[in-house]
């Protein structure tokens, strides 16, 4: 018998006063000791199947239609709140995406890992509840844990706070997990150790729906995976049959959409006699930190630490690192965003650093940024017309035409319709967005564009185009790009060199191919090793080996 | 070229903010309400319809509403309201005193609105030292105790209206530039602010294009928040005599004279009082129908 079968699930929400269907008739089991991965690009109603299951739609807006989740035979749809109770947490438990909102701010996390532990077993004294508590840190690999177990969660990293969150859902034992893209702001690393974690729970029987829009991911871990697109299933299967052989057209473009690290890269660019466009040498960006009423300097965050490196035109640099590893804050200080400390930044020979305002105005044209957000990176108060112009306006661009006539340009050349420069950000998708930020970049005619993980923050198939449009754009516009970003199957796949850094400093650098496929150093090995690379049969078996 | 002239135009946060609003019954109402009430107030004094709201005639005093009197030199009299103690047609005082108190409410408002956001958004946006040396100075005059200042301002000098806009205005900015100061912090860190700084746009260029208006949600609540706020504020003032001197009115001073006399002429409390009630409740409606129809994170999606 499975463990949780649902039957016919239809989830709507009311928005603006229309009913929008978020999930249409879904049926699927789980068995015990069992991985099931659920995969779909955003609004595909993934995440609301998984929050369905225990009832966690906000009602209103939410409403569930119909249907059946019967887990050991019995209706949870149907069960009074009370009942429910008992089976959250200690039964099933949820893992959700952001630990910052699920744990409380307020308390130290031991004691709410004690807290969690008392409810599950009241025969628990308070100090054996503790304990109990800093031996789950110690299982999901908090080093310390008995000293960090009196820290408050705003003192945890991103990746440690997740730690804590699934330490706090493992502890009740529960027979049933849904976990909710638990991975996906962790650098691959720190993914790789909470996959070995579920995966040791998964052979100690329990079962685990597995919500996630990555691919690779659903490779490593699931055993059976359910496809989902605009609210319905459109396919589902054993992984390793339906990775070897989709049957339906958007599973085939989804796979075929997806990044591999053992992707070819798109050219191979020789290495000639070029003068360099932008050289960096001995770059020092250190942030102060800064304490007391008057803002007193007391200390210093070594983002970027001695870091020299050129970029050559038409080239495209990628620079790759886990989250601190200061690969921002270079883009952001080549721009002047960010203030460097010291070292030497020249453009086309001229140095940037200690530029005056005023001097730096004109050069702002060739060096432009795309950054990661599509959503903050709008102003949302102005229209598409009066983002696209406002830089030409700066520069004194607008001739041979009017303002419309050279907005209208740049929206086809990105490929949007004219007709939507009156509107504003928010009537667009993300991944339209992503183009207007394009656009707004080259339209002031850059030499050099810093693109800070541009594209991470798109579905695949979305990704996959606006990776086309970057590389398109540079070829016709002859244009050289810093590509930042944490996805190493990306840069290999488009990137001409590639520079790997770790806490400020360069570890290697050389031809994109070449260091990925043949690593030097052993932290870029390490990091190589962490990407889950769909269709890889080696990695697979490695990672469920444990 | 055809297609780009008769583009289709965008739905902007702030239609949409009206839609949201106009489902609001409460709000709509609130705004009503205000529109008629300044309409009154302002429009009404114009047309020959109302007699001086000063003009005193005793042999008319403590009329009851709906009276038609005739007064001495001849003149047929209509009281809507009735009359107060010198005759006077506390109508008219009403309306009189309602310009009085509005016009206090907005300018006051006005004056702290553009203090506040620009104090606000520059300390917000500079950072550093700078933003430390002007949020402290908020902190003193916080910390100042606002009614001896004013007691001490009208002792020193004239006891005039634009004293009082002036005394109000300065303590109300503090908190609008503290929420102004907020909002910009986290505003400075969007992306979009750094792909304006990258295009070469100036500081103030960036203040006031892209800063500015994104904080207009927040400050547009706060504004309708402050107008009964200040209006309130200024009856005290009045009430404790410190503000609007007679013969002149306002409805914090006509509150005043109606208490003086509550037993004898209940009317003379009761109507100033609940057009006043009414107006603050219409602003404190409209206040929050606006929070919820401008709430960002609504919105967004």
């Amino acid at each position: 018998m499975p463990l949780l079968e649902v039957k016919g699930l239809t989830v709507s929400f009311t928005v603006e006063g229309k009913r929008v269907p978020a999930v249409q008739d879904v049926s699927f089991s789980v068995e015990p000791g069992e991985i099931l991965g659920v995969v779909g690009e955003s609004g595909s109603g993934k995440s609301v199947t998984g929050m369905s299951i225990m009832r966690l739609v906000p009602q209103p807006p939410g409403r569930i239609e119909s249907g059946e989740i019967l887990y050991k035979g019995e209706d949870l749809l149907r069960k009074p709140v009370e009942e429910l109770r008992d089976i959250r947490g200690s039964e099933i438990s949820v893992i959700f995406q952001e630990p910052m909102t699920a744990l409380s701010p307020l308390h130290p996390v031991g004691k709410q890992l004690r807290e969690t532990a008392l409810l599950h077993d009241s025969s628990l004294s308070k100090a054996e509840a503790w304990d109990l508590g800093v031996e789950w840190l110690e299982k999901v690999g908090i080093p310390d844990a008995a000293e960090r177990a009196k820290a408050y969660p705003f003192q945890f990293s991103g990746g440690m706070r997740q730690r804590v969150m699934i330490a706090m859902a493992l502890m009740l034992e529960p027979k049933l997990i849904i976990a909710d893209e638990p991975t996906t702001a962790l650098d691959v690393t720190i993914q790789a150790q909470i996959f070995d974690l579920i995966l040791k729970m998964k052979r100690d029987d329990t079962s685990i729906i597995f919500i996630t829009h990555d691919m690779g991911v659903i490779w490593e871990l699931s055993d059976r995976v359910i496809v989902m697109k605009d609210s319905r299933i459109v396919e589902r299967g054993e992984v390793e049959a339906l990775f070897a052989d989709p049957q339906e057209q958007y599973t085939k473009d989804l796979l075929a959409a997806v990044p591999r690290l053992t992707d070819k890269p798109l050219r191979t660019l020789e290495p000639g006699d070029r003068t360099p466009l932008v050289e960096i040498r001995d770059l020092k960006t250190w942030f102060p930190v800064k304490r007391g009423v008057f803002a007193r300097t007391v200390d210093h965050v070594r983002a970027v630490d001695g870091v020299s490196f050129d970029i050559f035109p038409g080239e495209t640099l990628g620079l790759v690192g886990e989250s601190g590893s200061g690969k921002s804050t270079i883009g952001r200080s080549i721009l002047g965003l960010d203030e460097a400390t010291s070292g030497s930044i020249t453009f086309e020979g001229r140095e940037l650093i200690g530029l005056p305002r005023a001097e730096f105005r004109p050069l702002r044209r060739d060096l432009q940024m795309v950054f990661q957000d599509p959503f903050s990176s709008l102003n949302p108060r102005l229209t598409v017309l009066e983002i696209l112009t406002e830089g030409l306006r700066e520069h004194g661009l607008l001739d041979g035409g009017t303002p419309k006539e050279h907005a209208a340009r740049w929206l086809e050349e990105v490929g949007l319709l004219a007709e939507h420069m009156d509107r504003y950000p928010h009537e667009f998708s993300g991944g339209q967005r992503q183009r207007i930020c394009i656009a707004r970049a080259i339209a002031v005619r850059p030499k050099f564009i810093v693109c800070d993980e541009a594209v991470s923050a798109l579905d695949v198939t979305i990704q996959a185009q606006v990776i086309d449009l970057l590389i398109d754009l540079r070829d016709k516009l002859g244009l050289s790009y810093l590509f930042i970003s944490h996805d190493l199957s990306v840069v290999k796949r488009i990137c001409d060199r590639v520079i790997v850094l770790n806490g400020g400093k360069i570890v290697e650098g050389g031809a994109a191919a070449e260091v990925i496929e043949n690593p030097s150093d052993e932290y870029t090995a390490r990091l190589i090793e962490a990407v889950p690379v769909p269709g890889d049969q080696r990695k697979r078996e490695l990672s469920q080996a444990g | 070229m055809d297609t780009i002239s008769d583009i289709e135009k965008g739905s902007s946060l702030g239609r949409d903010a009206w839609v949201r609003l106009k489902k609001n019954k409460m709000a709509m109402f609130g705004l009503w309400f205000f529109v008629g009430i300044t309409l009154v107030c302002f429009l009404l004094p114009l047309l020959p319809v109302l007699p001086d709201p000063n003009a005193t005639s005793p042999e008319l005093r403590s009329l009851g509403p709906f009276s038609e009197a005739v007064a001495n030199d001849g003149t047929e009299r209509f009281y809507l309201l009735g009359s107060d103690n010198l005759g006077r047609d506390i109508f008219a005082r009403i309306v009189d005193g309602g310009r009085v108190s509005l016009m206090v409410g907005f300018i006051a408002t006005a004056v702290s609105l553009l203090i506040g956001v620009v104090y606000g958004a520059v300390a917000g946006y500079v950072g550093g030292r700078l933003d430390s040396v002007m949020m402290r100075v908020v902190d003193i005059l916080y910390a100042l105790p606002f009614m001896i200042i004013v007691i001490i301002l009208t002792t020193f000098f004239d006891n005039s209206l634009w004293l009082l806009f002036l005394a109000i205005g300065a303590v109300e900015w503090l908190t609008m530039s503290r929420i102004v100061r907020a909002q910009v912090l986290s505003l400075k860190e969007q992306e979009f602010v750094d792909a304006a700084r990258s295009l070469g746009l100036s500081n103030g260029q960036i203040i006031f294009r892209h800063i500015i208006p994104n904080t207009l949600g927040p400050v547009i609540v706060y504004t309708t928040l402050t107008v009964p706020a200040v209006m309130r504020l200024e009856a005290i003032l009045s009430f404790l005599g410190l503000g609007v001197q007679p013969p002149n009115a306002s409805w914090g001073s006509l509150v005043k004279e109606g208490a003086d006399r509550m037993i004898s002429d209940p009317a003379l409390l009761i109507f100033p009082s609940a057009i006043f009630a009414l107006t603050l409740f219409a602003f404190n409606f409209l206040g929050d129908g606006l929070r919820d129809a401008l709430d960002v994170r609504a919105s967004k999606d």
